[in-house]
């Protein structure tokens, strides 16, 4: 696939669709799809393929895609190498009984990977791993209390959802908030709650929507793990969106985190649904006390798709090369910015870059450019995080800042520099 | 359902269109000719609200009015709840025997009147006159609603903390009206406020019908905001989304909480 010409896109097809889903699912697309997350009325709302680091959509507009499915595809589309395992597998079939031996290479794969796990469990989405992980560390403690990050995500479920539809409160009774790098906060919650919490699970770095993305401060992790330590609480590293991208060993290397347990899923099986938990020897009887099951969990599809792509992140030259070209991304958006009388910042690190304009938190601008970028073909997420896969190239990135640079101006007309 | 936040809903979502009402409707009007009273509404160890009644207008304002005429007493949020959808209910006359002629007789018409507009007969009024003020009263209670519902619901607390600071602007096109729903601080906390059809400076989200029909439509629950929006032509949106977000939850609830 490449970029189609010059034009402004239009999305008749995907607003056709939306229409019909309407009538029948609610919200016509839920979740985060929703097409009020991203650009109401301006941006496509159905995919139709995808291929490396592209996808179509329903109108055949054709983009150089910085979503990669919210991160999960970390090669690139359709890759051949993870496909073929994926389709020799399917041959054999997907749905069995019982797992198959591509469950413990897989967890033989991973603890050798990550230097903590002793173990690994196997679910398919992020929120099925962090919700148990919690429960583990409430069974291994006895203890009630959960410590998260405000504006952080840790999936749909009741304990940790922003939204209050169907949720009691007693569901979050037990969940206490803290503000990303505040340990004064983290120290008086300990103080307040002495013995009772049970573990604390955050992000390696904090990734929120709508806002830029923040670094953990020097010392944070260091101090995490003292507190942890002293009151006996777990912490619970949730690396289910930088995954394998940022280091083939778990993004807490590349932090310096000494985490007890971490939750993997998007980029280890480059699209196909599967996400682990892994943890220390000391808390394998906890987690086994917790009961942990699904019916497709054990498909051992995504199995050998995790496998084949832990093998290739390991051995190739991908994350490096996803390092490189987010990082002249992030230099090339920044210049430009500037260029063009705005001082934008790409925070993140580089292969999960994210760009706002320091002076309109409102968001109208990084709406107004992303909607451009995307009428023209490059498929950036104005409140969410980007991604940068293996598969994208040196050229995508000049043609991305090219556009960048004729879109700026656009921003400027429409709401003044 | 909670019927100390529907209490508070009534007396500061719904009641605060008495002001539009006695603008529009001659026989609400012609209710409170010639009067001139602050009626105060309290719930023991609950919200209160009044109405300045005066040279034929209405004015509205939460808590307590320090010289009430009249002061309507309610020993629990259900009494008042069941007085305001029409029952019999006698409340505790404080203060204000000499009123009692208007209030047994007078101020149940603007009630009805009210009632008639929302949800009676004249809800498929189609002199569209009658639609823009259905609009206008809509626009004010979502707004007023939601900023009940924002500071008063015990189970949305998290979600009112969470709320960003700033201003949604809600603008029906092309004339309006338009109101702001805005949370802002104060005193080291917060609190949530609306104004009606009053200039707005800055607007950190804005949300806008495409016209009054479309506004209409919603209001009448005839329309799916989220999908209309993803619709992408009849409500627009933009700016801190966020605050949309929250502002949209705190509407669900008012609504949920009257049609219960
Ligand atoms: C950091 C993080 N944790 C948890 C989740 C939840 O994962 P899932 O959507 O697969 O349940 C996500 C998903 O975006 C995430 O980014």
């Amino acid at each position: 696939m490449s970029q189609k010409n010059n034009e402004r896109y239009s999305y008749e097809n995907s607003l056709n669709l939306f229409a019909r889903a309407a009538k029948i699912i609610p919200e016509g697309i839920y979740g985060h799809q929703n097409p009020a997350f991203v650009i109401p009325g301006a941006s496509p709302y159905f995919a139709d393929r995808a291929e490396g680091g592209y996808f179509r959509d329903v109108d055949g507009n054709e983009f150089i895609d910085f979503l990669c499915g919210y991160g999960p595809v970390v090669l690139g589309h359709n890759h051949p190498e993870v496909e073929n395992a994926v389709r020799k597998q399917m041959a054999k079939g997907s749905c069995f009984n019982h797992p198959g031996e591509l469950m413990v290479q897989l967890a033989e794969k991973i603890t050798s990977l990550v230097d903590l796990a002793d173990w690994a469990i196997f679910a398919k989405n992020g929120s099925d791993v962090t919700t148990w992980a919690i429960r583990v560390a409430r069974e291994f403690t006895n203890r009630k209390k959960i410590i998260m990050a405000k504006g952080a995500y840790h999936g749909a479920h009741a304990w940790c959802t922003d939204y209050p539809g169907g949720v009691l409160p007693e569901e979050k009774e037990n969940i206490l908030a803290m503000n990303w790098n505040r340990i004064d906060e983290l120290e008086k919650l300990t103080a307040t709650h002495p013995g009772d919490i049970a573990g604390i699970i955050l992000t390696p770095y904090h990734h929120p929507t709508f806002a830029a993305q923040e670094m953990p401060v020097d010392g944070f992790w260091k101090k995490i793990r003292k507190i942890c330590d002293r009151e006996g609480i777990l912490l619970i590293i949730d690396d289910i969106r930088a995954c394998f991208r940022l280091d083939i060993h778990g993004s807490h290397e590349v932090f310096g985190i000494k985490p007890d347990m971490i939750c993997f899923a998007k980029a280890m099986a480059n699209g196909h649904p599967i996400s682990t938990a892994v943890g220390r020897d000391r808390y394998r009887e906890a987690a086994e006390a917790v009961f942990f099951a699904g019916t497709f969990w054990f498909s051992p599809v995504p199995m050998a798709a995790a496998l084949t792509t832990l093998n290739i992140l390991e051995t190739s030259d991908a994350i490096p090369k996803m390092k490189q070209l987010g990082m002249r991304l992030k230099n090339g958006l920044e210049d430009l910015g500037k260029k063009h009388g705005y001082n934008v910042t790409v925070s993140g690190p580089s292969a999960l870059p994210y760009m706002t304009f320091d002076d309109d938190p409102d968001l109208y601008h990084i709406q107004v450019f992303c909607r451009e970028m995307i009428a023209r073909g490059i498929f950036l997420h104005p409140h969410h995080n980007w991604f940068i896969c293996a598969a994208h190239t040196d050229a995508d990135i000049d043609y991305t800042l090219k556009t960048a640079d004729k879109v700026f101006p656009i921003v400027a007309r429409e709401l003044g520099a | 359902m909670n019927e100390m936040l529907k209490a508070s809903i009534y007396l500061k979502g719904i009641l605060p269109l008495m002001e539009d009402l006695v603008a529009f409707d001659q026989t609400a009007a012609q209710a409170i000719k010639g009067k001139r009273l602050i009626l105060q509404f309290e719930i023991k160890n609950g919200p209160s609200a009044h109405i300045i009644i005066r040279d034929g207008t209405i004015c509205h304002g939460t808590g307590k009015h320090p010289l009430p005429s009249v002061r309507l007493t309610f020993k629990t949020p259900d009494l008042f709840n069941r007085m305001f959808e029409g029952e019999d209910v006698r409340p505790g006359l404080r203060k204000g025997i000499p009123h009692l002629y208007f209030l047994i007789k007078k101020f149940p018409i603007l009630a009805d009147r009210l009632t008639y507009y929302l949800e009676g007969a004249g809800k498929n009024a189609t002199d569209p006159a009658v639609i823009d003020f259905q609009v206008k009263i809509g626009l004010h209670a979502m707004l007023c609603g939601m900023a009940a519902v924002a500071t008063d619901d015990p189970d949305l607390r998290n979600i009112a903390d969470s709320t960003p600071f700033g201003t949604l602007l809600i603008n029906v096109l092309p004339d309006g009206p338009f109101g702001t729903f805005s949370k802002i601080r104060q005193n080291g906390n917060f609190i949530f406020s609306v104004s009606f059809n009053q200039p707005v400076k800055h607007a950190n989200a804005v949300m806008e019908f495409a016209s009054a029909d479309v506004a209409k439509q919603l209001i009448d629950g005839k329309l799916n905001a989220v999908t209309t929006i993803g619709l992408g032509k009849d409500i627009k949106i933009g700016g801190l989304l966020p605050l949309i977000d929250k502002a949209s939850i705190f509407l669900y609830q008012f609504d949920k909480v009257i049609n219960n």
